[in-house]
């Protein structure tokens, strides 16, 4: 019998034990969204760092009723300004809709959907429009001079936006440039030596759960070797299972993953986190897969060598 | 001696075993569970389907072909377990107690049929507590086991080890 046909053989065989086959593959996938939810998280770890490296990030808040000719002039003249890396503005009005779209699921009682388009659309904030309680503001990221201390280069910038006219209040976090050294620092040593344990974790787990499985099958086993079956007529078929069980397992959990991501990114994209979570690099997905594919196909190999 | 490689597989096609607890794939069909023992060896699947029906024919099965094993009486599941064993016409069949859940007819059926084996060459070594079936085939070389010692059988008895008459033993 050809290799081929062996490995159809045990593809098909799989329908003969639902239950382990449906318990295993539950087991894969639920291990390759955990190893999905790191490689996520230090993905998204990573590309905020490295955005933010060398960066500094204030946050200006106007005065209530301020003219808004004059703070949209204010905010031309940063966007110009030189060293600017990011300018995100809010007008008050459009810090109310955020607001109200923030607020809008808890307030609507359910009507998420319908809430947020009110929102969008001004309708349920119109009665406020004369008289906004929130001020304009704006998020400004500078590139730190290479030549300058981060510290006192923040120091004086402070002061300067605090200056602006109009300005009621600056606020930004000094510490976020140490945290963002130390992580890179962190990165370089502990990632690599992390996620190889992780994987090895994750195969072991793989591993161990498809020679549970293969248990199920250890009356086969015998009985194909006490009538003269070959070593390999009796693993591919078991090599095919713990394939399949593989690349099922890990697509699955990238779907899971998706959907994880989606919600984070729902919850975290707001004010005054807005951080966007992303999905894994291409690469990252396809290692995902192929990794937790080749160690199940190996585990197979390996329960069945007896 | 030690075995190696293919070398265990290769002696595995030569012997056949019937066990007393069948070792039938309980999941599988009575026609799989036979086929089985033929794929391994590489046979066409048309010489298979034929000579897995000759001798599910041969041992009456044919109305449970396409039963799963787990559904057939213990009898059944010893039928198939023996077809299996003689569907590869091996050179040797080894049966413990093959007549243990067969009823009287078809444990005569059964003898018989080794005994067609045995004329065009295989050896069988069959393990029986049962006297009866030892009057079918009178002919046959007995061992008597006491305790685990070849014990000489009783005065008289049919086909002693120690009258060394090869009927069902001994490949011609």
């Amino acid at each position: 019998m050809s290799t081929t046909k062996l490995f159809l053989r045990g593809v098909a065989d799989m329908r003969r034990f639902p239950l382990p086959q449906l318990c295993t593959l539950l087991t894969v996938c639920m291990v390759a969204l955990l190893a999905g939810t790191g490689l996520l998280i230090l993905h998204n770890v990573q590309t905020e760092v490295l955005r933010t490296q060398g960066q500094a990030r204030f946050q200006i808040y106007w005065k209530v009723g301020s003219d808004m000719t004059a703070v949209e002039t204010q905010w031309a003249d940063l966007k110009r300004a030189p060293g600017i890396a990011e300018v995100s503005t809010f007008t008050p009005r459009a810090a109310l809709s955020e607001l109200m779209r923030g607020l809008a699921p808890k307030s609507s009682g359910g009507g998420f959907a319908n809430a947020t388009a009110n929102a969008s659309s001004g309708e349920d904030f119109a009665w406020l429009e004369g008289d906004n309680p929130l001020p304009a503001t704006a998020l400004v990221s500078f590139n730190i001079p290479p030549s300058e201390d981060a510290e006192p280069w923040m120091g004086r910038m402070y002061a300067r936006l605090k200056g602006l006219d109009g300005v009621e209040q600056v606020t930004y976090n000094p510490t976020q440039l140490t945290l963002a050294t130390g992580w890179i620092a962190l990165i370089q040593k502990a990632a690599w030596p992390a996620l190889g344990f992780f994987a090895l974790v994750v195969g072991l787990v793989v591993g161990n759960t498809l020679k549970l499985m293969m248990l199920a099958r250890k009356d086969e086993v015998e009985i194909l070797s006490l009538v003269g079956a070959r070593p390999w007529f009796i693993r591919a078929p078991l090599f095919a299972n713990g394939v399949v069980q593989g690349l099922t397992g890990s697509v699955l959990s990238l779907f899971c993953l998706k959907f994880l991501q989606t919600w984070l990114r729902s919850v975290l994209d707001v004010p005054p986190l807005f951080l966007k979570v992303e999905f894994l690099p291409l690469w990252q997905s396809v290692a995902l897969v192929l990794c937790t594919t080749c160690v199940a196909g190996l585990a197979s190999l390996i329960a069945a060598r007896k | 001696m030690r075995l190696r490689g293919v070398q265990l597989p290769e002696l595995r096609r030569k012997v056949a075993v019937v066990f007393q607890d069948f070792k039938v794939l309980p999941e599988r069909t009575v026609f799989e569970n036979i086929s089985i023992a033929l794929e391994v060896r590489g046979v066409s699947s048309v010489s298979i389907d034929k000579r897995v029906r000759a001798v599910i024919r041969a041992l009456d099965l044919e109305e449970r072909s396409y039963a799963r094993c787990d559904e057939l009486s213990g009898g059944e599941q010893q039928r198939v377990a023996i077809a299996r064993s003689m569907v590869v016409n091996p050179e040797l069949i080894l049966a413990d107690e093959p007549t243990g859940n067969l009823d009287s007819d078809l444990s005569h059926h059964l003898i018989d049929l080794f005994k067609q084996f045995n004329t065009y060459g295989t050896t069988i070594i069959m393990a029986t507590h049962n006297r009866e079936v030892l009057s079918w085939a009178p002919e046959a070389r007995q061992v008597h086991l006491v305790r685990g010692e070849i014990q000489a059988p009783p005065p008289g008895s049919p086909g002693s080890v120690l009258d060394a008459k090869p009927i069902i033993g001994g490949r011609a």
